[in-house]
């Protein structure tokens, strides 16, 4: 066939195919705005940021706007306060919705498994503006966990004025709002075991735990492995609803994370060349740990996501 | 035979297997109190002085109903709570409208086989998910779109989640072939397959997926807080952000100073927040799992 004719035939094939790239236009060009503008102001990082010059014309600076980040110490302390919430995020929260969902299987009557999953489904759908609300309500001196720290010998026990225990706040009531959910997709990987491997195992004198390392975790093992590619591919971020409104200055030093910073060091005090240069930095950590985390995968024999 | 299989379940416990039983039982309990026990105490404490609240600690039940906390919010215009309530309304649904349209268009754009360039547009949209450019190079193109202190900022920029569009996509990539094929035969083209025969049985996945944009367009309060100043175009969400961030006197708020708002009025904002929720979610339960089969994203 000739140049031409596959030109031609291209041609036919993109016309006879013209309502979807019709219908996928719009999204096309939302994307380009909204997505691929801002990575061309990802310049501003190597940039003096000047209102009146725009991004294009400030003035090229190198790496200074780095070099002044890494000279903040609040920058380097919520940098590790990221790290370390997440990890414990990681450590109590990752297993904590598999074995869930092993409970929640467990049982067998539909309506308390149904209504079961309802309720512990429902903290994941509100906002945390909403869950720190409620938190307040619990832990402030009319509160009953006050009550409680109170009655246990704790007086005067303020939660969110000691770093630690605010630390601790901030990974349980992650915990408790979002290990519900987290089990629903563990759920769908159980039900689809084939139940005859358990009939089998019982045939043999299987018990319950028996099942539980031979079939259950083997089988949902690939559900396991993408969902902690996931992750570790987000350790160097997020948590912004979550601290931003249930931290305080008193507590700056422990549960400060990155986001929180760069909101506070970047958006409200106008710094945008060295707020941009953060969330630079901050992008590249997460690819490259998502990169490395999905190549540890596979080499253990799991499946990667690509 | 599904009876048949339960039974030889129960008839093979041994005493290990009824210890985990019962203790399996206890635990999910006990874990559904305390999921439920906050709700309960705060929708209890918002019907309530803020004298009482006080005194009741534990809240089980008020000494003595009042509401004074709900006629604040919504009568007092430092609240507002009435316009933000219709100004939530309308950015969720015409935002679920808008992105589920752009979502499902694109996912199965994007889930033919043999599209020339198919290849090309799908790293495009996916390349997004792993790498932006950051929070302030975003901010400075809403407001150089001239976005900011407009409702319109809370829709238009919130067209799509390349997440949920490939969740939609793995969804139609797996649809029948045939039903397509025959509908070929009979003279559809691609437009009437799409209208009428694939959209019409995709109810469960769009409902789940509009459930997600629903929700996460409720809960929104961190656009409003970066781009919205004006107190008539506060969705709920963040006018209940307000709330408690000024009664705790937040070092954040800029030019924000402790003000006292009472307890009640505190609750019953929570409560107006998190009722249209609550009321909604569980009738789209049982759609749920088709919308979280992450591990069917890959090709």
């Amino acid at each position: 066939m000739s140049g031409k004719s596959k030109i031609k035939k291209l041609g036919r094939t993109i016309w006879k195919n013209r309502f979807f790239y019709i219908i996928i236009a719009p999204a096309v060009v939302l994307l380009f705005i909204f997505a691929y503008k801002p990575m061309y102001g990802i310049i501003l990082a190597f940039k003096d940021y000047n209102f009146r010059l725009g991004i294009w014309g400030s003035p090229w600076v190198g790496f200074a706007n780095f070099k002044e980040i890494f000279e903040v110490d609040q920058f380097w302390i919520s940098f590790r306060n990221t790290f370390i919430i997440n990890i414990l995020k990681l450590v109590v929260g990752f297993p904590a919705p598999i074995l869930l969902a092993v409970m929640i299987n467990a049982v067998r009557t539909k309506f308390i498994r149904s209504t079961v999953q309802t309720i512990l489904y429902l903290p994941h759908f509100l906002s945390w503006v909403v869950i720190t609300g409620i938190i307040f309500a619990l832990l402030d001196s009319d509160g009953p966990i006050y009550e409680l720290l109170t009655k246990l010998g704790l007086e005067n026990a303020n939660v969110l004025s000691d770093g630690n225990a605010a630390l601790a706040l901030v990974v349980l009531s992650d915990l408790w709002k979002e290990t519900g959910w987290g089990a629903i997709i563990y759920l769908a990987a159980l039900v689809g075991i084939n139940p005859e491997l358990y009939d089998a195992a019982s045939i043999d004198g299987a018990n319950t735990v028996r099942k539980f390392f031979s079939i259950t975790l083997p089988c949902i093992m690939p559900t396991v492995s993408i969902m902690l590619i996931l992750r570790v591919g987000g350790l160097v971020g997020g948590n912004f609803d979550q601290i931003y409104n249930l931290y305080n200055e008193l507590i700056y030093d422990r549960i400060d994370v990155i986001d929180t910073f760069l909101y506070r060091y970047g958006v409200a005090a106008g710094r945008f060349a060295q707020g941009t240069a953060i969330g630079l930095f901050i992008n590249l950590i997460n690819i490259t740990l998502l990169l490395i985390a999905n190549k540890a995968v596979r080499l253990c024999g799991g499946e990667g996501m690509y | 035979m599904k009876n048949f299989r339960i039974k030889t379940h129960g008839m093979k416990r041994g005493p290990l297997d009824w210890t985990l039983f019962i203790l399996n039982g206890v635990s999910l309990a006990v874990m559904c109190l305390l999921v439920v026990y906050p709700f309960w105490m705060i929708v209890v404490k918002s019907m309530m002085s803020d004298l009482d609240i006080i005194q009741n600690k534990l809240a089980l039940w008020p000494q003595a109903f009042q509401f004074s906390g709900y006629v604040a919010i919504f009568t007092d215009s430092v609240y507002n709570f009435g316009r933000a309530f219709f100004n939530s309304v309308l950015i969720t649904v015409i935002d679920t409208v808008y992105q589920l349209a752009i979502t499902v268009c694109t996912a199965y754009t994007l889930s033919r086989k043999n599209l020339p360039g198919k290849k090309f547009l799908l790293f495009y949209f996916v390349f997004t998910m792993y790498f932006g450019g950051g929070l302030i190079p975003y901010y400075l193109v809403i407001r150089d779109l001239g976005l900011r202190n407009k409702l319109a900022v809370m829709i238009i920029p919130s067209f799509l989640s390349v997440f949920n569009m490939l969740i939609i996509r793995s969804y139609f990539v797996g649809f029948p072939k045939d039903l397509e094929e025959a509908a070929r035969i009979d003279g559809a083209g691609n437009a009437q397959i799409f209208l009428r025969i694939v959209l019409p049985l995709s109810g469960a996945i769009l409902a789940t997926i509009a459930l997600f944009i629903a929700v996460g367009q409720w809960n929104n309060w961190y656009t409003a807080m970066l781009y919205i100043t004006d107190l008539d175009k506060r969705p709920l969400a963040y006018a209940l952000q307000v709330i408690i961030d000024k009664s705790r006197g937040s070092n954040d708020t800029i030019g924000g100073q402790v003000q006292v708002i009472g307890k009640s009025i505190q609750f019953a904002a929570i409560v107006v927040t998190i009722v249209p929720v609550m009321i909604v979610y569980p009738f789209f339960q049982k759609h749920f799992v088709k919308g979280v089969m992450i591990g069917s994203l890959k090709d």
